[in-house]
């Protein structure tokens, strides 16, 4: 994986380095365990309820079938963009994120997030990176889509 | 107008018709940053940023500990809509309600040993394509009361179509 080190470095119609996920029913509970909703940690009324890991209720309903939580969908993108921002981007506040959820992930899907450099900016002191993302499945069908404006900090180190 | 299938639904339900803009989570909800919690998140994703790992390169760059990621605000600063629903007297609706759209705002870093403390509100209703869909407004704040995020929360609220079982 790519880095910039700097903002400086970061060019306007920058292409970001791509990021492949493997979309595994392993995978969708382990991210329902860290929000607390997985098989092991989910308590009262969506124990049986929780259409990303309990297969016998999502079939009923219009899914068919389990799928991935749109917050580990935009978690793809937020990882595209912090693995290639230089580090502190991001998660070190003063930033924006909107995305769009147009598909569901499904165990078995392979989702490749992209994403391309709209912008660069300095606002009330501080620096900025806007990125469009999306996230696509293999047979290119859409999953999610928008844009993320992170604040890149001045200081780079490591 | 979307076909709703009024006639199957139980009155129970907190519907898109019955959802009122405005209506409030009971009180708040408070949730600690944790570097356990962190460690969830590199697990599950396997996202190794250096950041979420090496606590002392996190500290130059201005870190208490280890980062946060983004994930984290929707583990500490959780969207209770069931919580709302219930507050008025109905249930959460027995089938999916999509997730559609998620638009965030940060304040500050998430930063270990943070106590995030957040208040939960149906922010709009909306009609979209002839389907509808409700938004939810989560505010965090950290101990001091310092705002640390705010995000809008966007769910799908009708009955799924047949064309959804092969999206």
């Amino acid at each position: 994986m790519s880095h910039k080190e700097s903002w400086e470095e970061i060019q306007v119609g920058e292409e970001l380095t791509p990021l492949v996920h493997y979309v595994t029913q392993e995978h969708i509970n382990g991210f329902q365990e860290f929000l607390g909703h997985g098989p092991s940690s989910v308590k009262g009324w969506m124990r049986g309820h929780n259409l990303h890991v309990d297969e016998d209720y999502s079939r009923q309903h219009m899914y068919g079938g389990n799928v991935g939580d749109g917050h580990q969908t935009i978690a793809y993108l937020c990882e595209l963009v912090t693995s290639w921002l230089p580090y502190g981007a991001l998660v070190s506040g003063y930033s924006e994120i909107d995305i769009r959820l147009t598909n569901p992930t499904r165990p078995g899907d392979v989702i490749t997030s992209n994403g391309i450099v709209k912008e660069k900016m300095v606002e009330q002191g501080r620096r900025y990176v806007v990125c469009e993302v999306s996230a696509i499945k293999m047979d290119n069908r859409l999953v999610a889509i928008g844009e993320i404006k992170a604040m890149v900090p001045d200081v780079e180190k490591g | 107008m979307a076909k709703h299938h009024t006639d199957d639904i139980p009155e129970t339900w907190y519907t898109w018709e019955k959802a009122i803009e405005g209506d409030p989570a009971p009180g708040d909800t408070t949730v600690e940053v944790t570097v356990e919690k962190i460690r969830e998140y590199v697990d599950t994703e396997d996202d190794t940023n250096r950041l979420y790992l090496d606590e002392e390169f996190a500290r130059g760059l201005g870190f208490k500990k280890v980062a946060s990621p983004i994930s984290m605000i929707c583990r500490v600063a959780p969207n209770r809509r069931r919580e709302i629903m219930e507050s008025r007297g109905f249930e959460h609706p027995v089938r999916p309600t999509p997730f559609a759209r998620w638009q965030c705002k940060t304040y500050a870093p998430l930063q270990v040993g943070d106590v995030i403390t957040s208040t939960n509100e149906l922010a709009n209703k909306s009609e979209r394509r002839s389907r509808h869909f409700l938004t939810w407004h989560v505010e965090a704040y950290n101990q001091n009361g310092e705002p640390v995020c705010d995000y809008l929360y966007t769910n799908l609220w009708d009955e799924g179509k047949p064309e959804d079982r092969t999206r």
